[in-house]
């Protein structure tokens, strides 16, 4: 009986120690090993000047074994005889710690779930105090936050990242390869209290982060901007409105502001998450004027001096055209044709063109095509090819209709004049930061030469005429000569009605200009046109641009031109 | 190491004592040198146990150094992951304090009204471009943003959660 116990035991001590030996330590080691994935930091987000505009954080999610609660301080004597145990003592002490109220908290603890979230996303304060507390069933998730500490100022641009941290829109969407990093990992043996065992292998691949991103937004200006369209919408009863603020010699946008826009803190709570001035197109009505005007100076049709007869209305070809406004018949300049923005005036100068010169022209000034400033969702725009110029548009397209753009593509299409008249791609992005504080840049803009120095300068003056400097037209700018064009619209909207889109675009000072500014107001209920509406933003906005920027006045006087003859 | 000097004691000799038979011839005798009896083994003994004591030595101290590294590393990183978030929650503030929307709200409480028309300097030839008048306190008033136009702050900080973990678990 002995022998046979014997005989087993032996066997088996055999088997363990020496047959099985090696399986039975892979084993252990499997036990032991752990493998921890090291996760890579998603890169920064920062404005110009590297303020912080998105950046990872740690948080927790805390969650309850709500069965194991009611066992909390019953092993502790003093408690039990004061009867201070349990679930009401655990959410009595818990309470102050997540800022609940008692009942509430008592009512999240109590139940049979195995697990159930408490609180998502809490600061590693909370989650450290409310460890500290040692109430049985409690734990929490270690999980990465993105904040974007500014809130909705540059919300459209920067976008959002979704729960699980994968990027779905702005810049976080159209830059995630820079900014997402490679996860490394550690495998290692581990001892009961979590400690390395030293001997053991280890191996470590170490994790990349993700590049610091870092744009061409000022974050100051892209909030005062918010503030002043948000105010501009509410005022004229607009569907949304737009900002762009544009450095013509660089392409840099230092602006690119909405209302209404969302916070991408919590993009759940808000209606609109894109990016309209990318995204939506519209006619853009009058401003559009700047361009029949610089084709027709660059290629000598016209010049300066030209004088036009301008009638209310006038029938081209069978189609007739009218002005905004009704007016006796007038004797225009160039100058005036613009400054009264006449349709008519404008189609007498189209007509010394082709349709096909028209249609490189608006082609050249990047209309029907994606700037390519970096965001995703960016629309072409529209602009029909000219053998599709048929009846009215061969005409409406000389004051811009008949064709659509987005806000950016006509505030970058305008900032020629403001750049000797070469377009420089707009751009949203500066660069990445460098280990050494340098910004490598991502490539340089595409410039392309649309009209000669001579022409550009031609029509800022024109646009500096349109304004006039006398401290209470609407887009004056005090102490400033101020270039600019307005712009109105109509949109067919739905159930047969229809809506108005008012937009201002121009630069200051008009005799030496850097920053070109763009404010369009969508959905407007009736006719309000873009000097009434949107100027006065411009104004606003301009003005703090150029103080914001260290732009001084050049004290030179606007120029004024003969709008008659 | 005590017991290596209780071993090391005299070495004997051993002595000659065999008895010489008288009658039998006298062996022709040759001179030998003295054996080699080479001391003891002890010293040798002694050196080996010392190099294997001092192996096992080194090795437990190499052990209890590399478990203490460990414990180290584990300690180490624990405060490193607390001194990371202390760091992050003043990152935290500190952005917090420095957005425009808070800065805006301290300077307002300040009393201080954003400037309408500034003036400048031309270093060069010293002219003063542009007109500044100071800002009315009515129209400081005027130019404060509506509710409903002002950029909020960010849905981060110091707001009651409205997420009270119940409802939304997916019963």
């Amino acid at each position: 009986m002995i022998m046979v116990a014997v005989l087993a035991l032996s066997g088996r001590l055999l088997w363990v120690q020496g047959l099985d030996a090696s399986a039975r330590a892979q084993e252990a080691i499997d036990a032991r090993t752990t493998t921890r994935t090291i996760p890579a930091l998603r890169g920064d987000i920062t404005d110009r000047d590297g303020t912080v505009l998105a950046s990872s954080v740690e948080r927790f999610d805390l969650w309850v074994n709500q069965r194991q609660v009611s066992t909390y301080q019953q092993d502790d004597k003093e408690a039990v005889a004061a009867g201070d145990t349990g679930v009401k003592a655990a959410a009595a002490d818990l309470a102050p710690v997540l800022g609940w109220t008692v009942e509430d908290t008592e009512k999240a603890l109590t139940g049979d779930k195995g697990f159930k979230y408490l609180q998502k996303n809490v600061e590693p304060a909370v989650r450290n105090a409310v460890i500290a507390l040692k109430i049985p069933g409690l734990g929490a998730d270690r999980v990465a936050d993105r904040l974007y500490p500014a809130g909705s100022v540059g919300g459209n641009v920067l976008g959002f990242v979704g729960a699980d941290g994968a990027p779905l829109a702005g810049a976080e969407l159209s830059y995630d390869d820079l900014l997402a990093g490679t996860n490394g990992k550690t495998t290692y043996e581990r001892g009961a209290g979590g400690q390395i065992i030293p001997t053991a292998t280890q191996s470590t691949t170490a994790a990349v982060d993700g590049s610091d991103l870092v744009l061409t937004l000022d974050r100051d200006l892209q909030w005062k901007a918010q503030e002043i369209i948000a105010s501009a919408v509410d005022q004229w009863g607009a569907t949304a409105g737009s900002i762009v603020i544009l450095d013509a010699h660089t392409g840099e946008v230092l602006t690119l502001a909405e209302a209404p826009t969302y916070d991408p803190n919590s993009p759940e709570a808000d209606s609109y998450l894109g990016n309209r001035t990318v995204s939506d197109v519209y006619e853009p009505g009058s401003t559009g004027k700047l361009f029949t005007l610089a084709a027709a100076l660059e290629e000598g049709t016209v010049d300066m001096d030209s004088q036009y007869t301008v009638p209310y209305t006038m029938s081209f070809n069978g189609e007739r055209i009218k002005d905004s406004h009704s007016h006796p018949t007038q004797k225009l300049t160039l100058a005036g044709v613009l400054k009264n923005s006449s349709n008519v005036g404008t189609v007498q100068i189209s007509e010394t063109l082709s349709d096909q010169t028209r249609y490189d022209y608006l082609k050249a000034f990047g209309l029907g095509e994606t700037t390519g400033v970096g965001l995703p969702g960016e629309s072409k725009g529209i602009v029909h090819d000219p053998s599709d110029w048929t009846g009215r548009t061969k005409y409406t397209t000389a004051f811009g209709q008949g064709y659509a753009v987005t806000a950016l593509q006509m505030v970058s299409a305008i900032s020629t004049f403001a750049n000797d008249g070469v377009r420089v791609q707009p751009q949203i992005v500066k660069g990445v930061k460098e280990e050494d504080g340098s910004v490598r840049s991502l490539g340089e803009p595409t410039q392309t030469r649309v009209v000669s120095s001579e022409t550009s300068q031609k029509i800022l003056e024109l646009m500096d005429n349109n304004v006039v400097d006398d401290g209470k037209t609407n887009g004056d700018v005090p102490g400033y000569a101020v270039a600019a064009k307005s712009g109105t619209a109509q949109v067919p909207g739905e159930n047969g009605g229809i809506t108005y889109t008012a937009s201002f675009i121009g630069t200051a000072p008009a005799d030496d200009p850097d920053i070109v500014i763009g404010v369009t107001l969508f959905g407007l209920n009736s006719f309000i046109s873009g000097t009434t509406a949107a100027a006065p933003a411009f104004s606003q906005i301009m003005a703090y641009t150029l103080q914001n920027q260290g732009i001084a006045p050049t004290g030179k006087p606007g120029r004024e031109l003969e709008n008659e003859w | 190491m005590a017991s290596t000097t209780a071993v090391r004691a005299a070495a004997v000799r051993p002595a000659r004592t065999a008895p010489r038979p008288a009658s039998a011839p006298r062996p022709r005798l040759t001179i030998l040198s003295r054996p080699r009896t080479a001391g003891s083994p002890l010293p040798f003994t002694a050196l080996c146990t010392l190099i294997v004591v001092a192996t096992l030595a080194t090795l437990l101290y190499l052990n209890i150094q590399m478990s203490d590294t460990s414990y180290e590393i584990t300690r180490l990183q624990s405060q490193s992951q607390s001194l990371t978030q202390e760091k992050q929650a003043l990152a935290e503030t500190n952005e917090r304090l420095g957005t425009p929307q808070e800065l805006e709200r301290q300077a307002r409480e300040l009393g201080m009204v954003p400037v309408s028309e500034p003036a400048y300097i031309d270093l060069s030839t010293g002219k003063v471009l542009g007109e500044s008048t100071p800002t009315a306190g009515d129209a400081a008033v005027a130019d404060t943003p509506s509710a409903s136009s002002a950029v909020p702050p960010a849905e981060i900080y110091d707001q009651p959660s409205s997420y009270h973990g119940m409802g939304n678990e997916g019963d």
